[in-house]
Parts: C-alpha cells; structure tokens; sequence
C-alpha cells in the first residue's frame, strides 16, 4: 500500500473537519422541520435534530479517514451536507 | 457504542493518523479543559477558600427576599434606577447571598450573608469565575469563540476516543494490565490504555454531554431553520424562558416571598435555587422564580414567571420531552446536584482525563525520541515544551494564583486581576521555561518539584491569613477549606514523590547516554 | 452511619467482582496463581458467575440508597474506580512476587 501523501492526508483531514460538520449542519437543518412536520413542538424538533447532528460528527470524520478514497469522503460528507441543507429549506417553504 | 471483535488492520491503520494527530495538536489545549473542569466540580469549595469571608455556615430555613434581599437591591442600586437583578439565593455550598443588579451606569455586583448583612468585596474571581469559564470558555467572550474553539477541541477528543478503541489491539486482555516494571516507555502506554479504556464510559459521557450543552450554539442550522436565526426564542420556547419590554409607568414591585411561597406550591416543594426581577418599579415587571436543581441530575429548574404589580403567575410550562432529555444529559456534564462521593468520582475520573491525555503526549514524545536519537528536531521540541507547560505548568499557574489570594492584602487594587495576571505570568514563565530546556526533554523533575512547594506554601498561607489550618477547619466544620487542603497537602506529596522518580529515572537515562558515546 | 455503609458495601463489592473478572484473564493467573497453567473451564465460569453477583449486588444496593438515576450513575463511575483499584492491586502485588522471584525467594 503507497504512504498516503501529505496531500491525500490534507484532504482527509479537511473532509473529516469541514465535510463531518457540514454533514451534522445539514442534519440540523434538515431534521428541525420534519420534526415539526411529524409532530413534535419546534423547539423539541431543533433540539433533537442537533442532537443527533452532534452524534453523528464525530463518526463521520472518523469515516473520511477509514473511507478508502478521500474524494468519496468529501463527496459523502459535504455533499451530503449540503442536500440536506437544500431539503431542510423546502421542507420550510413548503410548510410554514 | 458498537463492538467490533475482528477489526480489520486496515481499519485500525486508517485510525492511527487522526488519533496521532488529533492528540498531537490539540492534547494541551483538552489538558487545559479536563484539568480546569475537573477543578471546577469543586469550584464552590475553592471559592470558600479564596474568598475567606464567605466561610460561613449554611441558613437553616429559607431566606425572605422582601426582608433580606430587597434593602441590599436599594443599597446597592444607590438611588439610580435598576433595570433588573438577579439573586442566588444560599445554600450548603454557598452560603451566601449573591446579587447582581443592573443600573444605568453598568453592572454592580454583591455578597451578603444569609441574614442579609452585606459583606466586603471578596477581591478574587475565585473558581467560579475564573477556573470554570476557564474551562468552557478559555475566557474567550466574543462571538463565543471560545466556547467553539472548545467544542472543536471535545469533538477532537470523542475522535481520538473511538480512534483509540478501534485501535487498540487487545482490549479485553489487556483492560487491567499496568506493567510498572521494565521500561518506561512501555509504562506510559500500559496507563494510557488504561485511562483510556477503563473509564471510557466517562470520558465518552463527560466529552459528548460537554458539548449537548451548548449544541444550538455550535450547530445553529436548526435554530436557524425555525427561528431564524434568533436564539434568545429557541431558549425562550424551549426552556420556559419571558420577555417583554418596560411599559413606562411606574407601579411598585409586589412582594416578593408570597411569589416565592406560590412558586414551591407548583413545584410540589423544593428549594429556590435563584431569582430575577426585570423592570422593577415599571407597570411590566416581571419575576423568574427558578428551583434549585441539588436533588436531580437534570438541569431542569422549572422557571415560574410572575407578574411583577399583582403577583400572577404569567408562566409555567413542562418541558418537551427533548429539551427534558438535553437537561438531563446537561445535568450529567455540570453535576449541579448534591451527592457528595459522586461528585468526587467525577474529580477523580477527570483527572484520569488529564492521565489519559498526559499519558499519550509522552508516549508520542518518547516513541519519536527513540527515532531521533540525541539531537531533537524542531517539532518534538515544540510537543515537549507544550506538553510540560500545559501539565505541571498549568498545574503551577493554578498554584501559584490560590497563593497570591492568600499573600495580597484584602485592600490591594485590582486584587482579582492581579492573580489573574500572576496565573498567567506563571504559566507563560513556565512554557518559556520549558521552551528553552527542550533540547533535553522539557524540564519536568525541576518544574513537579516547583509544584510541591507552592501547593505547601497554599497550606501554609491559608493558615497563616485566615488562622483556618487543617485541623481548625476541620474542628471547626469548615469542610469545604479542609477539603481543599488536604488535596493541596496530597499534591505536594505527589508531586514530590514524582520529582524524586523522575530524577532517578533522568539519572539513569544520562548513564546510558554518556555509556553510548564513551 | 448506613447511608455510608450502604456506599463502602458498593465499593467492596465492585471492587470484589472486577477482581474476580480480572483473574480470569490469563496473563494475571499465570503472573499470580499458576505460571504454566491457565485457569480450568470450571474456575473461569465460577469467577465470572462471581463478578456478575457482585455487580448486581452492588447495583440493587446503589438504587436503594440514591433512587434510580443517581443509583446507577453511582454504579457506572464506581465500576471504573473499582476496575483501577483491582488494577493497582494486581501491579503491585505482581511487582512484589517478580522482586522475590529475582531475588531467588
């Protein structure tokens, strides 16, 4: 197996800090609204979305370094974070 | 948390480079939040002992506001008009009366015994306010930088946690083994795996409920998908918080116990932990009656809100189920609760945290002095000065600044932020210290050997200002400064007896050395 | 007076049932009861049943004396106290018996 490269070691570690936390924000940001859309008060619903968005922040930096390819790493977790962003901003507009 | 009986050795080579890493950097700065944390589950009792006028015994029954509390609000306020105050009311812990009002001309701050005779300014930020913001904080106020600097630092630390299990190769056999025999380097993994494996349970629990405190703070997107943003209304709906603006009209404040009397009826008893009153004088004043929490572990104090004119109640509302559960895990980081061998299990766990974290920084240090042989590379140095200053230096700061209370006179100016500037001026002589010794290893054995004196000098001036020796404190009930004391008596003899390792040990590895080059 | 014998009976008994745990784990049998045989089948199961009696004990007795939640939070941080105090213990007293070996005892 090659030595990873600072480079790819750089990459890994940005992903495991800036894709886990963009992952968790998108949690936030998306579970806050189908919270209240399934019924809990809004501040139960933000409550339990940062929650878990906090629980799942560190294992998903861990997961950018176990992943074998740094790219699906920032892939996974920033793109992910960012769809789920987008989809917690619909949720909003379509349900006030 | 899930066990992996076969983990794959990619897997625990892929773990290797963030746990290094994330201990590497960032093992100072979570030595400095364990340390500071672990003191300030004592952070009452310290405050006894810095601020020796408050040493008093704890009231027997309730204290009346109206009677107690409301002529030192009109001392205090010296004619201007108060926009609000706030008292916590005292207890076994903190026997006094502590007050805060806001005036047009600023903040003015106040400490009175239970009866309500107002005391001296106690002259010191004692543990409760420098140790503990401190240790959540860094003292770092704007924006709440600090407050995300340590969520990122606890983070790191949950990542190095899981890291290290995935990592380490025996866990089950291995989980009561402590070689202290044989090398030394082997000695320091053996307690690094231990500290880490044993209380792992804490360290996961301390470190994530750590930062569920704080979490709309550092993860604001929720906040902001529902409240836009504004986070004072997430608190307000989620824990029973009020507001609303002055009204413009006088009318006076109603009494205050009959609020207090209705408040604990709700309740279906217990204490009143603390009191606000906003607007007081103005038609649109209102009181915040909150319970004390020291018999549960959640953070819940079920807030009654009361109008201020006629004494109606304006507000009382349950927690949701999500909110109760973030206050219980809360409760379970701040452990506001009065259980006494709990709180210290949580003393001794955390310094188990800074065993865990000092155990890794020298395990690091001595893998990669073996690689480097005599001459010491750049880094090393840097990892070797950080790692003493932010241990046995942070250790001398805080040493040194409970020995400058008890040397300043009461009178001195700016008493409280000269210790603060001795705390500093110690830790930041003690890294230079470190700094310009590295080349050999960073100067532990002269630097333990600092702490063990100053930890006796602590003793010796309590004694000294106060007359409350060990033994007289103890006579005379004073629990909280025997306490305190006695850890401080414990640390000189810890440290001492580390110093004295550690020269021979020193001793023994310069034989080596100079039988190398002979 | 019971309430704190009530908590030394907590921690003896976590600290009896870790121990019992940790001599079922070979490298503290062969260092402090047998150095060529690890234990029997039978004792490694006896120890366990053992440590797991102990544990229990020790928890019904936490919750009777906090109540539930401090009952069991009094367990958690008492089992890790107990698991080091065994720790300790087995360093030390496997220090001494490889002093008295090197000694020719």
């Amino acid at each position: 197996m090659r030595e990873p490269t600072r480079l790819r070691m750089a990459a890994r570690a940005t992903a495991a800090i800036f894709g886990a936390y963009g992952l968790a924000w998108g949690l936030a940001a998306f579970g806050a609204p189908l919270g209240v859309w399934s019924g809990l008060s809004p501040a139960d619903a933000v409550m339990l979305a940062s929650l878990i968005g906090l629980l799942v922040l560190p294992l998903a930096s861990l997961w950018a370094f176990a992943v074998p390819r740094a790219a699906v790493g920032w892939l996974a977790l920033g793109g992910g974070g960012a769809a789920l962003t987008l989809l917690g901003g619909l949720m909003r507009t379509a349900a006030p | 948390m899930k066990k992996k009986p076969f983990i794959k050795p990619a897997l625990r080579l892929a773990m290797l480079w963030p746990h290094t890493w994330a201990g590497v950097t960032l093992g100072g700065l979570l030595m400095v939040i364990f340390f500071m944390g672990s003191l300030s589950v004592f952070a009452p009792e310290i405050d006894r002992w810095m601020m020796p006028s408050t040493r008093l015994e704890a009231p027997d029954g309730p204290v009346s506001l109206d009677q107690a509390v409301r002529p030192l609000v009109d001392r205090l306020s010296a004619g201007r008009t108060v926009q609000g105050w706030f008292v916590r009311l005292p207890e076994e812990r903190n026997p006094v009366l502590t007050l805060r009002l806001r005036a047009e001309g600023g903040a003015v701050n106040g400490v009175a015994t239970a009866e309500g005779a107002m005391l001296p300014p106690v002259g010191t930020l004692g543990a409760s306010s420098f140790f503990y913001p401190l240790h959540y904080s860094l003292h770092l106020r704007m924006g709440f930088i600090g407050i995300w600097i340590v969520s990122f630092a606890t983070v790191a630390m949950l990542v190095g946690l899981i890291s290290g299990v995935i990592i380490h190769a025996r866990i089950f056999k291995d989980v009561f083994t402590f070689r202290s025999w044989g090398q030394t380097r082997r000695s320091v993994l053996d307690l690094h795996n231990l500290t880490g494996v044993l209380a792992l349970p804490f360290h996961l629990m301390i470190s994530f409920t750590g930062v569920v405190i704080i979490a709309p703070i550092v993860l604001p997107s929720g906040v902001n998908a529902l409240y836009g943003g504004g986070i004072e209304g997430f608190y307000n709906d989620a824990i029973g918080g009020f507001d609303r603006p002055r009204a413009g009209v006088v009318a006076p404040l109603a009494p205050l116990d009959p609020m207090v009397a209705e408040a604990r009826r709700l309740w279906g008893g217990g204490k009143v932990g603390y009191v606000q009153v906003l607007h007081p004088g103005d038609a649109a004043a209102y009181v915040r009656v909150s319970r004390s929490t020291e018999d549960r572990i959640s953070l819940n104090n079920e807030p009654v809100v009361f109008d201020g004119v006629t004494g109606a109640v304006l507000k009382h509302a349950p927690l949701g189920p999500v909110v109760a559960a973030q206050r219980f895990l809360s409760g379970l980081h701040i452990v506001a609760f009065h259980h006494w061998s709990l709180r210290w299990l949580y003393f001794l766990l955390g310094l188990s945290g800074c065993a865990l974290i000092g155990s890794g920084l020298l395990c690091w240090l001595e893998k990669r002095r073996a690689a480097h042989g005599v001459r010491a590379g750049v880094g090393w140095r840097v990892v070797a000065a950080m790692s003493c200053a932010t241990t046995v230096g942070l250790l001398l700061a805080t040493l040194a600044m409970m020995a400058a209370n008890r040397a300043l006179p009461a009178d001195a100016p700016s008493r409280a932020m000269t210790e603060v500037a001795v705390f500093f001026g110690v830790w930041i002589a003690s890294a230079i210290h470190a700094g310009a010794r590295s080349a050999g290893g960073a100067p532990w054995r002269s630097q333990t050997g600092a702490a063990a004196g100053l930890a006796v000098a602590c003793v010796a001036l309590n004694g000294l200002t106060t007359g409350d020796h060990p033994f007289q404190a103890l006579a005379d009930g004073k629990m909280a400064v025997f306490g305190v004391d006695s850890v401080l008596l414990l640390t000189a003899a810890l440290a001492s007896a580390a110093a004295f390792r550690l020269g021979r040990s020193a001793k023994g590895r310069v034989g080596v050395e100079e039988a190398k080059h002979a | 007076m019971r309430d704190a014998l009530t908590l030394l009976a907590v921690f003896a008994l976590l600290y009896l049932g870790c121990a019992a745990l940790a001599m079922t784990l070979d490298r503290h049998w062969h260092d402090l009861v047998d150095r060529r045989n690890g234990p029997l089948r039978r004792t490694v199961q006896r120890l366990r049943l053992s440590g797991a009696v102990c544990a229990a004990a020790a928890l019904a007795l936490a919750i009777q004396r906090d109540g539930g939640a401090f009952g069991l939070l009094l367990w958690c941080l008492a089992l890790t106290v107990g698991a080091f105090a065994v720790s300790a213990t087995l360093t030390w007293r496997t220090a001494q018996l490889r002093g008295a070996q090197l000694r020719g005892d």
